[in-house]
């Protein structure tokens, strides 16, 4: 969906707070705008056209969608989805993240997203058999 | 300011100081309709850094805005004249928690349930439960002086300091308080900081009074077709003796919309009561409740309901905490913001009077309202949840705003009593205290404060206008100077 299509939910945040005290990466960091607050706010800037796209990427792939943000919210306010639908933007306009691109390439290439050698799983196979 | 920034990164730390406007605008707004980007934030984690951050601004002119957990319904935290933004999240260390000496010394930037789950390990408890939660930071508690869901049994947070170290604009570090649980030593400036809202000075420890964890509780619940039964229920417990917890009131619009959309099968009333008391042991808690619930249904109490577990406990409370939730589902979009009428306090004997009043008062206007009462303590908080984007919304709020104001001044109540005035009341202030309380504030602020750098704009020291310094989060809304013409 559209990122656009969850304006509402970006409307909806009242800006409480409450999302923070359970975000993995606020607590790391507590940089608000590695909170849920503080992607909507940045999200309804962008959408505004206060902010850009590239200013925004890095904040958005900030999130595990853990859904804890989720959990506390008083409303119930789906954030991991909007993020989520932020990303897909993202990747649209080639600015999607590093670590994903290369997860593709991997899965592509050994078909697991590690880059491993497929052929060590059936070393590891047939360890397990001995 | 470039200049200003690198200094501030050579006290502070790189990692310390945010520039990227992403950033920034994450620190723009609060529960308010305002948006107002600080010129950068800084992280101070220790009270030398900010002597010195303090010293730097204050030579420089440079306005600096503390913010704790940022969770101001009325604007407080907001750097609505630029500046530096001084987060002080990174002083989160509890310091000590003593039984022996019933006090726990905290840093300005732990959470509030965090620093609960701590002192309940111990059987302690900091009573003083905001209804901002994990939102909430002790420093932002102190500095606006505000009452918790247990401001019933426990007071506003005031009498609970008990010691207090406060970083002065010229960098001086004041030490107010001491381990010592009575303090009468000259001006109680403790009180003066608490609910300054930042404008005097930086607290960056506190020392707190604590009291045990009682062990037992429970939560009672009750419909009343009638709002003078509820109140006077409610007189009646406390005239028994009972030292409940809490008493909160919601009047049965709201009930009806959040039982309604959840499904929940309230009656239909004109006001929900939830209440909750403690015990020391079970004995003594059966004991209260007893007397609670016979009461209650003396005054025409229905459904009285007495919960001991989770999921009872949730449902009795969903009258009071869900209102979010519910409008969420049937208007998408609409919300709740701070206002300058979401906190005013009545005299007990017109709590009935005042819900029925203020909850007519805005649904007059053709916006949606939710009312709750703190009952037993006077406090009224009404909700108005809009469309933002609906500017006709904007201008009932406004109108509905000035007249519950205006009514609740004129039947002996106050303007606020639990968020203080941060910057939407700037317009209501000189009509809250008066013309020489204004005067006697704002030359407090000058003494303190005479460049007036700490959080500038804010409680009516420098400016009885809100809307003209600052941005707005959606085009649609309606400022004041709009309002007038």
């Amino acid at each position: 969906m559209p990122l656009k299509e969850h304006l509402h939910i970006i409307m909806e945040c009242v800006s409480c707070g409450l999302c923070q005290s359970n975000c993995p990466i606020y607590k790391q960091t507590n940089l608000e705008s590695n909170s849920a607050k503080g992607k909507m706010t940045i999200l309804f800037a962008l959408l505004e056209g206060w902010l850009n796209w590239d200013e925004v990427a890095e904040r958005m792939y900030e999130c595990t969608t853990c859904k804890n943000c989720q959990a506390t919210c008083l409303s119930g306010l789906d954030i991991p989805a909007v993020v989520e639908a932020a990303r897909a933007e993202l990747v649209k306009r080639g600015l999607g993240n590093e670590v994903s691109a290369q997860l593709v390439k991997n899965m592509q290439k050994t078909h697991n997203p590690f880059g491993e050698d497929p052929k060590a799983r059936n070393r590891l196979k047939e360890l397990a058999e001995a | 300011m470039s200049d200003t920034i690198e200094q501030l990164r050579q006290i502070v730390g790189e990692n310390n100081v945010i520039t990227a406007k992403v950033d920034r605008v994450a620190y723009s707004r609060d529960l308010t309709p305002y948006f107002s980007i600080p010129d950068a934030v800084v992280y101070p984690t220790t009270t030398e850094q900010v002597v010195e951050i303090l010293i730097l601004l204050n030579e420089k002119g440079v306005p600096v805005t503390p913010r704790g957990g940022g969770a101001s319904f009325q604007g407080s935290s907001l750097a609505v004249r630029g500046g530096i933004l001084l987060d002080l999240s990174r002083m989160n260390k509890i310091l000590e928690i003593s039984n022996e000496d019933m006090i726990a010394i905290v840093q300005p930037g732990v959470r509030y349930e965090t620093f609960e789950h701590e002192l309940e390990r111990r059987g302690l408890t900091f009573p003083h439960d905001v209804g901002s939660h994990n939102a909430a930071t002790i420093g932002g508690i102190l500095a606006s002086d505000s009452n918790g869901h247990h401001a019933y049994k426990h007071g506003r947070v005031g009498a609970w300091i008990q010691g207090m170290e406060v970083v002065l604009v010229d960098g001086t570090i004041l030490r107010l308080g001491t381990r010592a649980p009575r303090y009468n030593m000259g001006y109680n400036l403790a009180a003066l900081f608490a609910g300054s809202e930042g404008t005097l000075g930086i607290i960056t420890e506190a020392t707190l009074k604590l009291v045990p964890r009682m062990p037992v509780e429970a939560t009672i619940g009750a419909f009343f077709q009638n709002l003078d039964g509820l109140m006077n229920a409610s007189l009646a417990i406390t005239m028994s003796g009972i030292d409940a917890g809490t008493f909160e009131a919601t009047d049965g619009k709201t009930v009806k919309t959040i039982s309604d959309v959840m499904n929940l099968g309230f009656p239909t009333c004109e006001g929900n009561f939830v209440g909750d008391v403690q015990g020391f042991d079970e004995e003594n808690l059966q004991r209260k409740l007893m007397v609670m619930e016979r009461i209650l249904k003396e005054h025409g109490g229905e459904n009285v309901v007495i919960a001991r577990d989770e999921e009872t406990t949730n449902k009795l409370w969903a009258p009071r905490l869900e209102i979010d939730t519910a409008i969420v589902k049937v208007h998408p979009g609409y919300r709740e913001f701070g206002f300058a009428a979401a906190d005013p306090c009545v005299p007990l004997s017109k709590q009935a009077e005042a819900i029925r009043e203020i909850g007519r008062i805005i649904r007059s206007h053709g916006i949606i309202a939710a009312v709750f009462c703190h009952a037993g303590i006077g406090i009224i908080h009404p909700a108005v949840l809009i469309d933002a984007r609906n500017r006709e919304h904007w201008v009932a709020m406004k109108k509905a705003e000035q007249e519950i104001l205006e009514y609740v001044v004129g039947i002996g109540g106050v303007v606020t009593a639990e968020h203080g005035f941060g910057y939407v009341k700037n317009p209501y202030v000189r009509m809250a205290i008066g013309q020489d309380k204004l005067e006697l504030d704002r030359r407090i602020k000058k003494l303190l404060d005479p460049n007036g750098i700490l959080n500038p704009g804010k409680m009516a020291l420098d400016t009885e206008e809100r809307d003209s310094d600052v941005g707005f989060i959606y085009k649609e809304y309606v400022t004041d100077e709009e309002m007038a013409e």
